[in-house]
């Protein structure tokens, strides 16, 4: 399918198959988790928790991507990243991040976000600690590591730079590893 | 409770005043989350504890322990825990996230609806009927079904379906549904306290599936 034809489908979905509601509520509801975890732990245990909670619902957010697209197998990588950023992104938080600065081997690529839904209204506690070490919007990187897992891709998947600190963009890393079997689940060959 | 008051909720449009919109589904993946969270937290921070008394013990080999850490997230094992789930600290946790939210919330809907909605906050009926209302339909997409009050202090909302235990099944629905409860019971404190009413709230799961709030005002 051709990049422009994602843009179609995916506005087709958001526009008939998505129940929508004002980000405000979800938004609020992230900040106050994020606030929460940064009392209890250090940052880098924060950006841990958050991906470990994205990675879960990267798991069964992919049930809900198939069932509305009803989109069968990327071609490759290329494919993958422009179903993530066109579709994926768009079908649940309403944006559309630009693919870009691919690697050589064609492998890595990033997300570059223009508009973040989970970071309106925020601002980092102004200890430098935080504009150093904490990944706010890390639950991402978590979601769409526990989505591709899903369909076999082995991702490394991060932030590399974030407004938020004080960076010119949010940009988003993903690195393929390998692509996963498929395997049989235990007691039904 | 005699001199019961029944009340159908009514209808009012929250929405379309904030113009970035987003799928439903993230706000649900991200309240079901809480539970899972909450357990992963408590696990931490009880382990931070406990391997400091048993290194002064010089007994800590920490098998005896099993990681939750371990677990393959995602599956249901972390909700196995018994002593995990019904732990002190990870419902006062859920709790708290609700309380936190419940503030915040409440602050935004007087902030954002001053024209909208009855901002008129000194009754405390008034109160419950904006939890019943706007914040329920904020956080749940939909309104709590009743609101009962004895009109001395004690008030009782009645969820037909709660949002997110509506779609759990199996024998352990009723342990695990407590988390998400503890979550909700939080909101409406969390309201509460910024109205600067302190009450005791205690949640219900009915055998039909309804969900029983009783809000009993200090």
């Amino acid at each position: 399918m051709s990049s422009k034809s994602y843009k179609s489908l995916s506005d087709d979905i958001w526009k008939n198959r998505v129940d929508k509601i004002n980000s405000e509520v979800f938004t609020l509801t992230y900040g106050s988790i994020v606030a929460q975890l940064c009392r209890d732990f250090t940052y880098a245990e924060v950006n841990t928790q958050l991906e470990k909670m994205g990675y879960n619902i990267g798991l069964r957010l992919v049930e809900e991507f198939f069932a509305k697209t009803g989109l069968g197998r990327c071609t490759s990588f290329k494919d993958t990243s422009e179903v993530i950023s066109k579709i994926g992104f768009k079908m649940f938080l309403n944006i559309t991040p630009t693919v870009t600065n691919w690697s050589g081997d064609g492998k890595q690529f990033s997300l570059i976000l223009d508009d973040n839904p989970l970071t309106d209204f925020v601002e980092l506690p102004e200890d430098n600690n935080a504009a150093n070490e904490l990944w706010y919007s890390n639950v991402l990187c978590g979601v769409l590591r526990g989505c591709l897992e899903m369909v076999q891709l082995d991702c490394d998947v991060y932030f590399v730079s974030d407004v938020l600190r004080g960076d010119p963009i949010t940009e988003m890393r993903l690195k393929l590893n390998k692509f996963l079997k498929d395997e049989v689940p235990a007691g039904e060959e | 409770m005699s001199n019961q008051l029944h009340q159908t909720v009514v209808e009012t449009d929250v929405d379309n005043d904030f113009e970035k919109q987003i799928n439903v589904s993230c706000l649900e993946y991200l309240l079901m989350e809480l539970g899972p969270l909450a357990l992963r937290i408590t696990d931490k921070l009880e382990k931070y504890s406990s391997s400091s008394t048993r290194e002064s013990n010089g007994s800590g080999n920490g098998n005896d322990n099993k990681q939750v850490d371990d677990f393959h997230y995602g599956g249901v094992e972390l909700f196995q825990n018994e002593s995990l789930v019904s732990n002190e600290i990870n419902n006062q946790m859920l709790d708290n996230f609700g309380f936190q939210i419940g503030k915040i919330l409440i602050e935004q809907l007087i902030f954002l609806k001053n024209d909208g909605i009855s901002t008129k906050m000194d009754e405390i009926l008034d109160i419950m009927k904006i939890i019943a209302r706007d914040v329920w339909k904020m956080i749940y997409q939909k309104q709590i079904d009743n609101l009962r009050t004895n009109h001395r202090g004690t008030f009782v909302l009645i969820d037909n379906s709660h949002r997110l235990i509506s779609s759990m099944y199996g024998p352990d629905k009723h342990r695990i549904s407590g988390l998400y409860l503890n979550f909700s019971c939080g909101v409406i404190k969390g309201v509460l306290n910024q109205s600067a009413f302190k009450a005791n709230v205690e949640a219900d799961l009915k055998s039909d599936g309804s969900v029983h709030y009783t809000i009993v005002v200090i």
